[in-house]
């Protein structure tokens, strides 16, 4: 029995609201109560629509459990159903047979009811009513309130554009395999769903031999009329009859008459199969539906599903047996849910992006790069040109953005991330390439990419990878981005270059080492781990793998965060200028994320000559130009430490240690102190985490000029001490840079 | 997104929008009041305004027309900070962050005689008037300039029309050459584009007389423009809304003169109380009586709904809003829930913009409730908890 004290409460706000009136309570069989009350509505200065009376009498079904259940609203039984808003296929407790449901509003009703009270809920009946009178119920005036079928735990999932493409000008009808997904032929037990399979328009014929090879047991029935229909007919179906006579109101073809040909053809055949029919009415309406998906051009079209099945009957006669089919007279109306689709998915992600075929190039489908793949893929974005050439292992299934067991061995991971991508409703657009990204990228063609590549994002976490891409070729030019995981999934870094590849990737690599090279101690607790470059995990007998160990969780968590970049550089119309560093910082506890993000200009590049190349990030070289103007007509100068990449012969200059104490400036000659000057050195390149090196010194030249005789000599001296690595001198002019790189080794060693 | 009138709480000063969507779409403000947060105060802000308001591809936020009723501080204020006054080249596109973007204003519809009954001189009207009446003269040199002969040569945010008629300047009628973007008194404006169908009479400003003590009269009566407008839903018009600024009991008493012959001039569904609810609307001055032409003149409805855009209404003997007056618009609503206060919508603790769907079956304003939706719901926050999703 619905507790009294909160039956009293609704008693209360109905008894002290001003336009209720005839206020009666009376308890139900199944040990519910009903409240039963007059309404006073507003009257429209044009006069009552839709035959509202002036008080309306609304039934309150207060279910045993309330007000743990919420109560359910009922209005007379000859209201106007011909109405939006209406549930016509409630089944919901009831005061009686054909009472009518309003759907007052647009949330499941006992959430309302929890959150905001009977108050509330009284307030939207009443505006409900209103609305009916002043024939407002459509909720934008720009849109055709679709009949509502929220009440049906059935439905059928199918495509609105693929639909969509077989209604013509004229009336007609459209036979479309449909895959019955859960089935019970039992009319009770119609708790199953239908997918429209294949939306080619199929000969009965060939329908039933699918349903005997049990490849698609159920048909739907695509019914059309050539007018539009402006005004709602209530969904009263209950049995054929209705639902031929409301095919004939929508002006579609008859539904016997559209059903005929698959008795034939199930008579015909020597198989034994039943069928279950979907007979979807097409609706022309006036207005396109709100807030439809699916692309399609025809968005006024509304598509309203029912079913029905033809049974087997087997009468034996004197000649054998024969097969009868025969139409059973029940239907039952169906929701129609809209298949996964791009649009559906940005839809619901609240995401846009434009149709202009934008592609990304994703280099790596592992944990990272098939996560990324699968973000952008549910965010509705799917036009991803994938490039790995590994295949799944079963342990990859730990942290990989698939589940699909049938991926858990051998097959490729671009094919794994593409098909999971497919289900997504992104069909036909990733392709999959099996490239070995460096052999392709040192070719003479480059690696291959498409017109349309708006970025390429390398998450492959591979050197090899990263420096084929800072020196190697692409077929095309693109603007590359790089993603990885590092200290152990405690961190996880986006990078982006600049235009016309500066800053490059080696450069922001660098500036991101550069940040924690200046870092307060305290923040390199995340490091704590150590130096963890991967794990041997045994993957099988004889086999290991080499990877780093983390949770999906961990990774799910900073995956999730360069998924919203990545996404979001897919949805600007041009990629920033500048360079970008982003990198997460995963909380001790694992639950959280802190993102810092730092912007990079170009990086001035130097050629020396013997082939290295050298690169001042623009935030060292500011910081040289400011204390070589501070110092006027002297000389000063500094250490350098930065990151030497042999690989592709390159060393960028990251930070500096200021001139010690006892160095000399004097107009024409510097001499760079010694004092602290290793400590300030070694504390630099441990805090990048063995990314930088002491590289050289810098000196400035006040009044111009290239490297004197002392400073060749003092580059040696300090070559000789780095033993075969490259040593820098670089001099401030006030005219520009001037560099010299020295190697020095035992030549003699090597046999020419 | 329905076509609706929106009347936002301002205290004693106007503010309505209309919003017609569509393909194009269409919004028309009639007055406005700006107000900037400050306090506790529970009146609409910009801040809130520019929620109703569309945007245009060029990112600026706009109306399609502006309409001043007349040139008074509680019509306009704030007019100068809030809308893009001047060519539209001159609108500015990047504002600081934490700044606003001016409104930009496609079309006004301006009409001289309530500027020049207002005052002589420009310096008696207060600066957003003055800001106003400047860049009404600017649109009509620009029209004068392209030598257009309509609307249709000009851009938007240059187009003007001239409601009412003007006096002459040495015997010249100033009007002369503006044929194609001047509507007169009982003429119309046909708004007739994608699916948006409306038109607006306009009813006043009264013409020029030639009697200097007739002139008086309109110039002591807060000479307004006044605009009949119906608005075409199911292909009826099946709403009209009267709308007539501050105009008092001498304007209403001409117009009821001047149309008492077919009254449908004057007929609505919704009226906007003239000047916030005042008793010299229904009286002259010093008179306790109503004036019965003034009144008729407002009475031409058949179940409308009336709403006063002021402060809330109390039972004592300020003027506006006149409690006096209120009654009267109910004896002419004949039904005191037909009768609306933009101060006390839903409640005087928090006045909430009062908006009308335009409807097949007329203006449909918003439904009633108990009063624990509103003054219960904000006291416990029952309404507004944050929902969660799973």
């Amino acid at each position: 029995m619905a507790n009294e004290e909160a039956l009293r409460d609704v008693l209360s706000v109905l008894g002290a609201y001003h336009n209720a009136s005839n206020i009666q309570r009376k308890e139900r069989p199944d040990g519910g109560t009903e409240i039963i009350f007059d309404l006073k509505v507003r009257k429209p200065p044009k006069g009552f629509a839709n035959g509202v009376r002036a008080t309306e009498t609304v039934w309150l079904v207060l279910p045993p459990g309330f007000p743990l259940e919420s109560p359910f609203i009922w209005l007379r039984q000859d209201f106007s159903r011909a109405l939006p808003h209406i549930n016509p296929h409630s089944s919901r407790p009831k005061p009686g047979d054909d009472f009518v449901e309003p759907c007052v509003i647009d949330e499941p009703l006992p959430t309302f009811f929890h959150y905001n009270g009977f108050a509330h809920l009284l307030h939207r009946i009443q505006k409900w009513l209103d609305d009916a009178a002043f024939d407002s119920l459509a909720r934008d005036d720009r849109y055709w309130e679709p009949v509502r079928r929220d009440g049906l735990s059935v439905f059928l999932t199918a495509r609105r554009d693929a639909l969509a493409k077989h209604i013509t000008e004229k009336k007609g009808r459209a036979y479309l395999p449909t895959v019955v997904s859960q089935g019970n032929e039992s009319a009770n037990e119609f708790q199953f769903c239908g997918i429209v399979s294949d939306y080619e328009n199929t000969r009965p014929d060939d329908l039933v031999d699918l349903a005997a090879d049990r490849i698609s047991r159920a048909v739907t029935i695509l019914l059309w009329g050539k007018n539009v229909v402006g005004k709602y007919l209530p969904d009263t179906v209950k049995n054929f009859t209705d639902l031929e006579k409301l095919a004939e109101q929508y002006g579609c073809k008859s539904v016997a008459s559209s059903i005929t040909p698959l008795v034939d053809a199930l008579n015909k055949s020597a198989r034994n199969v039943s069928l279950f029919v979907f007979v979807i009415f097409a609706v022309k309406r006036p207005k396109p539906l709100p807030g439809s998906f699916g692309g399609d051009d025809k968005p006024e079209i509304e598509y309203i599903p029912y079913v029905c099945a033809l049974d087997k009957r087997e009468i034996v006669g004197r000649d054998g047996s024969q097969k009868h089919f025969q139409r059973p007279d029940w239907v039952l109306p169906f929701g129609l849910h809209y298949d996964v689709s791009p649009e559906i998915l940005q839809k619901t992600s609240g995401i846009s992006y434009s149709n202009d075929g934008k592609r990304l190039t994703l280099l790596g489908c592992g944990s990272l790069g098939s996560k990324v793949a699968i973000h952008l893929g549910k965010s509705g974005f799917g036009d991803i040109d994938l490039i790995d050439r590994g295949r799944l292992s079963p342990h990859n299934l730990a942290r990989m953005g698939i589940v699909n067991e049938r991926f858990s061995s051998g097959v490729p991971k671009a094919v794994a991330v593409r098909a999971e991508l497919g289900l997504l409703g992104h069909r036909g657009s990733p392709t999959v390439s099996f490239a070995d990204a460096v052999e392709d990228l040192c070719s003479e063609a480059g690696l291959k990419v498409s017109e349309k590549s708006a970025l390429l994002l390398d998450a492959t976490a591979s050197i090899n990878v990263h420096n084929a891409l800072c020196k190697g070729k692409l077929s095309r030019p693109v603007r590359i981005a790089q993603a990885s995981f590092l200290a152990s999934g405690r961190v996880g870094l986006l990078i982006h270059e600049g235009n016309e590849r500066s800053p490059d990737l080696e450069d922001l690599k660098t500036e991101f080492w550069r940040y924690w090279a200046a870092a307060p101690k305290a923040e390199h607790a995340v490091w704590k781990t150590g130096m963890k470059r991967a794990d041997r995990i045994r993957v099988g007998e004889g086999c290991e793998s080499m990877s780093m160990v983390m949770s999906d969780m961990a990774a799910s968590l900073l995956t999730a965060g360069i998924s919203q970049d990545v996404s979001r550089l897919m949805r600007m119309d041009a990629i920033p200028n500048h360079g970008r560093v982003s990198f997460g910082i995963v909380s001790e506890d694992g639950r959280s994320v802190a993102w810092k993000d730092s912007v990079l200009g170009p990086s001035i590049t130097l050629q020396a000559e013997n082939g290295w190349e050298v690169r001042i990030l623009p935030t060292l070289a500011w910081i040289i130009d400011a204390r070589a103007r501070r110092a006027k007509e002297l000389e000063t100068g500094g250490y350098l430490v930065g990151r030497i990449n042999p690989a592709i012969r390159r060393i960028t200059l990251a930070a500096d240690v200021p001139p010690p104490p006892d160095s000399i400036h004097r107009k024409n000659r510097f001499i760079l102190g010694k004092e602290g000057a290793r400590e300030a050195l070694m504390e630099l390149c441990d805090k990048s985490r063995g990314a930088f090196l002491a590289v050289g010194t810098w000196h400035s030249h006040p009044m111009g000029g290239d490297e004197s005789h002392i400073d060749i000599d003092t580059l040696q001296d300090i070559a000789r001490d780095f033993c075969g690595t490259p040593a820098v001198s670089l001099i401030w002019r006030p005219e520009g840079y001037h560099v010299v790189v020295e190697q020095i080794w035992d030549e003699a060693k090597v046999e020419a | 997104m329905s076509s609706d009138i929106t009347f936002f709480p301002v205290g004693n000063g106007d503010m309505t929008l209309i919003r017609l969507p569509g393909p194009r779409g269409l919004t028309i403000l009639i007055d406005c009041y700006f107000m900037e947060e400050v306090g506790e105060t529970r009146l609409t802000t910009i801040e809130q305004f520019y929620g109703y308001l569309p945007t245009d591809d060029k990112g600026r936020p706009y109306v399609d027309v502006f309409v001043l009723s007349h040139p008074d501080d509680d019509h306009c204020h704030n007019a100068r900070d809030v809308l893009h006054l001047g060519p539209p080249d001159d609108y500015v596109d990047k504002v600081p962050e934490g700044k606003r973007k001016k409104i930009f204003v496609r079309e006004m519809w301006s009409a001289p005689m309530v500027f020049r009954r207002k005052s002589s001189d420009d310096t008696e009207l207060v600066l957003d008037a003055q800001a106003i009446k400047k860049e009404a003269k600017r649109r009509v040199s620009h029209y004068k300039e392209k030598k257009a002969h309509s609307n249709d040569g000009i851009d938007m945010g240059n187009r003007i029309l001239i409601l009412g008629q003007d006096q002459k300047k040495d015997g010249q009628n100033r009007l002369e050459g503006l044929e194609g973007i001047h509507v007169d008194v009982d003429q119309h404006i046909t708004i007739n584009d994608d699916g948006i169908r409306m038109i607006a009479h306009v009813r006043g400003p009264l013409p020029v007389n030639s009697d200097d003590n007739e002139e008086a009269a309109l110039k002591n009566n807060r000479s307004s423009i006044i605009l009949q407008m119906e608005v075409f839903i199911g292909g009826a018009a099946t709403n009209l809304i009267l709308m007539g600024g501050d105009a008092e009991v001498g304007i209403w008493q001409r117009l009821y003169q001047r149309h008492k012959k077919n009254l449908d001039a004057l007929t609505y569904n919704l009226l906007l109380a003239p000047h916030h609810c005042s008793w010299g609307v229904l009286a002259n001055i010093g008179d306790d009586n109503v004036d019965s032409e003034a009144k008729a003149a407002l009475s031409q409805t058949d179940g409308g709904f009336i709403v006063a855009s002021c402060k809330p209404i109390k039972r004592d003997a300020d003027n506006p809003p006149s409690y006096k007056a209120k009654n009267q618009y109910i004896d002419i609503a004949d039904d005191e829930s037909s009768f609306f206060c933009t101060g006390e919508y839903p409640d005087t603790d928090d006045p909430e913009p009062l908006t009308f769907k335009f409807t097949a079956q007329g203006p449909r304003p918003p439904s009633e409730g108990p009063k624990s939706t509103t003054a219960t719901a904000m006291a416990t926050g029952l309404s507004r908890t944050e929902r969660e999703h799973g």
